[in-house]
């Protein structure tokens, strides 16, 4: 059995070997996700309720830089309701983008985008 | 029936005018000579406005800072209150001269000594005049400690011993004896408080080299538990602030208080400082919505009283008003907030005053100053002794999380190996339980070398739960983690 300082200490070595090239996705069928960091993209059917086009940026970070953004040709939209999710729509395939996390590329599609719950503060995560 | 209605063309101007009022209210460009004499001019319009007669231009003055005018105002209000409830002594024309002459120079060369340049000039701007007609009724009881506490240690090195005689004989030696006990209990009081607010380690040894150590310690054992309801009443909202308000000078406070009046009485009218606060440009919210009606909605109001407010609000900090004097601050040299606009600053005060005078704030958590700047002495023990639970949480991420819990003996509950990110090799998570009962998911994403310490549901027994309990409904089954 492994103290916690074994553990946490496994877990930092295990982080410091992290890779950060580009990932690509071949296909990711509906209900299906994948995650950057603490922003999860779950894959929706097309036409799901969606408000305004809003600028690229999913995330309004707290660091410098732009994080978590969606490259062209993707559009990306507001919640249509007050708590609801932006959705990211996409004709073509498109990379999310972030300039420490490893850029994802994603298939065409509708993505419903889930932020990471910070309980300690009972809100979503900040970047 | 609407007597009015937001038209299209006041809506497109939203923008604009919060960025406006965001702008003053974010200023940090000290107030020019310009700006002060339109001050002075909107104080005097103001107090005309409410019916009241407003204070002399020499009462009128400009600080430094939101702290001085909070304290000033506050001794300065204790002042005129104990001035217009005291009458005239029966033996004020035996005594008049030689205690005139004695009081005067003790007060003055107390007063500076024991306070920052700051807070003595806007104290003594706005109560001189009463000051010196006070100090012709010397043979009062009040004054006569007012004298000998702050004679008592500033003064006695600054003034020579003649001085101090001659006021001792310009009085009655029995009732200074009297006086002189009640002015110990009342001094050690106004210390310790200063000293109770006075949290952090830089501010405990200023306040140290400040005070006579030895008196204090006598003191402290025969007068602590007498005057310390009575001080922490006091000084409660003063002291409160002062575990994030860095203030130099802070621990004198006290004696400024006892420079003009009684000290427990000053310190009181301090903490009660609110009760004549006006914000300031930091109301500009309300001013930004009494504004665009004004200049935008262009609604039928005579805006003539309102205007001196406004222009207040616009040149100038937060002020004190007082039916004798009004105290008005200059904006600080930095303030720094986070994209929500809350106050935040990771490598120093986010709001630093000319005068020193500073706040901390960790993405809207008021914290000591120390957490900010000398995170290395934060301790596990520290931790456990804060009783503010957002206060607590920064400490721990500034402690390390990761750290903490190792050094809190706590339990390892779970513990896997998972491949979450796409085409990234598994990662080792672990749950843990701290020495509170909080549970805890530790993990990297695969992507970056930060370790992250996220806090899940105490009923989470496995990693995985603990993980789809922060996922808004996403189940790990339909993770897509393959390329």
């Amino acid at each position: 059995m492994m103290s916690v300082g074994e553990v946490v200490e496994r877990i930092a070595r295990e982080a410091g070997g992290a890779q950060v090239e580009p990932v690509g996705i071949v296909a990711l069928a509906l209900g299906e996700w994948v995650r950057q960091g603490d922003v999860y993209l779950e894959r929706v059917p097309d036409g799901v309720p969606r408000g305004a086009r809003r600028r690229a940026q999913l995330v309004d970070g707290t660091s410098v830089g732009a994080r978590h953004v969606a490259g062209t040709p993707a559009q990306v939209f507001e919640a249509d309701r007050v708590g609801g999710e932006i959705v990211v729509v996409s004709a073509a395939g498109w990379t999310l983008r972030h300039p420490e996390h490893a850029h994802l590329a994603l298939p065409a599609g509708t993505f419903r985008v889930v932020r990471q719950l910070d309980m300690q503060t009972r809100r979503a995560v900040e970047d | 029936m609407d007597l009015y209605s937001l038209t299209d063309a006041h809506r497109a101007r939203f923008g604009e005018w919060r960025d406006q009022w965001i702008d003053v209210a974010m200023r940090t460009a000290p107030m020019t000579g310009e700006e002060r004499a339109m001050c002075r001019a909107a104080v005097r319009g103001m107090y005309r406005a409410a019916g009241l007669v407003p204070p002399p231009d020499e009462r009128i003055v400009f600080v430094p800072s939101p702290f001085v005018a909070a304290f000033a105002g506050g001794f300065a209000a204790g002042w005129w209150h104990q001035k217009k409830a005291t009458t005239r002594a029966a033996t004020y024309e035996a005594t008049r001269e030689a205690t005139y002459t004695a009081t005067d120079a003790a007060t003055d060369a107390a007063t500076r000594q024991a306070t920052d340049a700051a807070t003595f000039e806007a104290t003594y701007a706005a109560t001189y005049a009463a000051t010196f007609e006070a100090t012709r009724q010397a043979t009062d009881a009040a004054t006569l400690q007012a004298i000998d506490t702050a004679t008592r240690e500033a003064t006695r090195q600054a003034t020579d011993a003649a001085t101090f005689e001659a006021t001792r004989q310009a009085t009655d030696a029995a009732t200074l004896q009297a006086i002189d006990t009640a002015t110990r209990q009342a001094t050690d009081a106004a210390t310790f408080a200063a000293t109770f607010a006075a949290t952090s380690a830089a501010t405990f040894e200023a306040t140290g080299a400040a005070t006579d150590e030895a008196t204090r310690q006598a003191a402290y054992d025969a007068t602590v538990e007498a005057t310390r309801a009575a001080t922490y009443t006091a000084t409660d909202e003063a002291t409160r602030q002062a575990t994030w308000y860095v203030v130099p000078g802070l621990a004198r406070m006290g004696r400024v208080a006892a420079c003009f009046g009684d000290p427990a009485f000053g310190l009181g009218c301090a903490a009660s400082f609110s009760r004549m606060w006006h914000g300031g440009n930091q109301w500009a919210g309300w001013c930004a919505y009494m504004t665009f009606f004004r200049y935008v909605a262009q609604l039928p109001i005579d805006y003539a009283a309102w205007n001196h407010y406004e222009v207040l609000c616009r040149h100038a900090g937060p002020r004190i008003i007082h039916p004798d004097f009004c105290l008005i601050s200059d904006f600080p040299t930095r303030l720094a907030v986070d994209d929500q606009r809350r106050p935040h600053a990771d490598d120093g005060p986010f709001c630093l005053w000319r005068d020193g005078s500073a706040l901390y704030a960790v993405h809207g958590v008021r914290v000591p100053a120390w957490i900010v700047e000398t995170p290395e002495t934060i301790t596990v023990e520290a931790i456990h002794a804060e009783p503010n639970a957002e206060v607590r949480r920064v400490m721990r991420q500034r402690f390390g999380e990761g750290r903490y819990l190792a050094a809190t003996g706590a339990k390892l509950i779970h513990m896997d190996s998972v491949r979450r990110t796409p085409g990234r090799p598994a990662i080792t998570r672990a749950l843990l339980q701290d020495r509170e009962g909080q549970r805890w998911l530790v993990a990297s994403d695969g992507s970056t070398p930060r370790v992250y310490y996220m806090l899940v549901p105490p009923d989470a027994a496995t990693c995985r739960e603990a993980h789809e309990a922060l996922c808004a409904g996403l189940t790990e089954d339909r993770c897509r983690a393959e390329v």
